[in-house]
């Protein structure tokens, strides 16, 4: 069996990215995502887990994320005091913050592979990430900052406007 | 934990549109988090996205996050609103959350139909997380909104709806949020942050209160109380029932396992004027059902002994004690003799409260 112990004895699982890089995790990171997770309760996750959609430079995020908050999630060290609770939910605030801030195209990538992979968390947070990238732009600025083509004909977008007319008034 | 590879971000193409890789649903989710209007502006963007704020499984009405200057009134929000619901597609609804200030007292009733129907689409539309948020300077708004309406066929209460996992209802300054159950009644419930105690503490509470009292007034309440083992009660918790009577003065009586904390007029205790436990009583104020023992299940009735009396009497009973052998009790708990001549006015308030510090 390729599957290994880790240096804090639970189960190691390695997960191959498309272009076939390795990465292990503890199985308590990797089971953040609800697909491993399936994998490895079907007993499918020796000697290791191919995910053939995401790639080595997407999955080194991943992982990264599953480490982080597999290590914080409560109860991992065995303290469970309030104040310890409220550290530890102040850090995962902070390291999600930075993670998530990464170039729109990048940011797609994570949006993409966390709904492949059904990572709750990570999908919400890329989503609302994105979500707070389109607040307050105006149609135009949100295809600039995602490269949205404008396939509608003058005519029709005016039309589309007037159509949902109250979407554009100040309410 | 083992060394990660080490990798390399390559430099990518900009300025393609990577979001059309997206599938409609990842972005259905993405429009979730935004305004309900500026997830309805994306119309505008593309073809592609001309229809997609229609499944959005979020509402979002007056929500601009921490800043309350932010918020409208509903009637400005009126149209907006009623094409949003007209034009979404079946999708049901995750979150929806309304938040508004209330300006015009002339216009409440208006206001809080219209409310109350955003209120029945989002039930309607199963949602998980409901949040209804009121502002209002001053004065006192009586807004009643109403989770679920049911016809009284069979004449049971049932839940609000059975996809509803959180309601987070705040209104400054008013009245409190409610359910409306069958025949005059009202379901309600607070949170910690609408009276005043300290927000830490976790506090639960749902009551069912009359409506106005029809025209011969009320003879009396019953209300039978449930009680379930909660193991992570911890020390300071408490979980309790109540049964009140309010009138549209200052008088109240509260009793049951827990007073009425928050209250500083009516009678919280054994100690007011008139109030006299009945000999033999099976329970007294203050007890505690023990669940191990099979004690749990309670039925209050609270009514008005005797019209005629000059002074009428309000009898408080223990209708239908559950005893561990299967046995009910149907005995008097208490009696309380007091002026209160209203009391076919009274508001009935029966409750149940869990508190954890």
């Amino acid at each position: 069996m390729a599957a290994a112990e880790g240096s804090d004895g639970g189960k190691m699982i390695v997960l191959i990215s498309a272009d076939g890089q390795r990465f292990e995790l503890p199985e308590a990171a990797a089971k953040l995502s609800q697909i491993v997770l399936y994998m490895i309760e079907d007993g499918c996750c020796y000697p290791s887990i191919p995910l053939p959609k995401v790639d080595g430079v997407i999955l080194a995020k991943i992982v990264e994320y599953c480490n982080k908050h597999a290590a914080l999630s409560s109860g991992a060290d065995g303290s469970s005091d309030a104040a310890s609770e409220r550290s530890k939910e102040r850090e995962l605030k902070i390291f999600d913050a930075e993670f998530i801030d990464v170039d729109v195209t990048t940011l797609f990538d994570v949006m993409m592979a966390a709904n492949y992979l059904n990572i709750k968390g990570l999908l919400d947070l890329a989503c609302q990430r994105t979500a707070d990238l389109i607040k307050g732009k105006s149609p135009e600025q949100i295809r600039q900052t995602f490269g949205i083509k404008n396939d509608f004909t003058p005519e029709e977008e005016a039309a589309i406007r007037k159509e949902n007319a109250w979407a554009f008034d100040n309410i | 934990m083992s060394p990660r590879k080490k990798v390399r971000k390559a430099p990518r193409a900009t300025g393609v549109d990577h979001i059309r890789a997206l599938p409609d649903a990842v972005l259905h989710h993405v429009l979730s988090f935004l305004p309900s209007q500026g997830a309805m502006r994306t119309c505008a963007l593309s073809r592609r996205w001309r229809h997609l704020w229609k499944s959005a499984v979020a509402l979002r009405i007056g929500d601009c996050g921490a800043h309350e200057h932010g918020l409208g009134t509903v009637r400005d929000a009126h149209g907006f609103v009623d094409h949003l619901l007209l034009l979404r597609d079946g999708a049901p609804l995750d979150a929806c959350v309304l938040r508004f200030v209330v300006f015009d007292d002339n216009n409440t009733c208006t206001e809080t139909s219209s409310l109350n129907l955003w209120i029945r689409h989002a039930l309607l539309r199963k949602v998980r997380f409901l949040h209804v948020d009121i502002r209002k300077d001053g004065g006192f708004t009586d807004l009643n909104i109403e989770l679920q309406r049911k016809l009284p066929s069979n004449g049971r209460s049932s839940a609000i709806s059975g996809h509803l996992e959180t309601v987070d209802i705040k209104c400054i300054a008013s009245s409190l949020h409610r359910i409306l159950l069958p025949k005059h009644g009202d379901m309600m419930t607070t949170d910690a942050s609408t009276n005043g105690l300290d927000p830490n503490q976790i506090m639960h509470y749902a009551t069912y209160q009359t409506r106005m009292a029809p025209k011969d007034g009320f003879a009396g309440a019953m209300g039978t109380f449930d009680y379930y083992d909660f193991p992570n009660t911890k020390n300071g918790s408490a979980i309790g029932a109540q049964i009140w009577v309010q009138t549209d003065q200052t008088i109240a009586i509260v009793s049951g396992w827990e007073t009425d904390g928050d209250r500083s007029t009516g009678c919280n205790n054994l100690d007011c004027t008139g109030f006299v436990p009945v000999n033999g009583a099976p329970i007294t104020p203050g007890d505690i059902l023990d669940h191990s023992s099979g004690q749990t299940k309670i039925s209050l009735k609270i009514f008005k002994h005797g019209v005629e009396l000059p002074y009428p009497t309000v009898e408080i009973l223990v209708l239908q004690w559950a005893m561990g052998n299967g046995q009910k009790k149907a005995q008097p708990l208490y009696k309380m003799y007091s002026s209160l001549t209203k009391m076919g006015k009274a508001i009935f308030h029966l409750g149940l409260l869990v508190f954890m510090p």
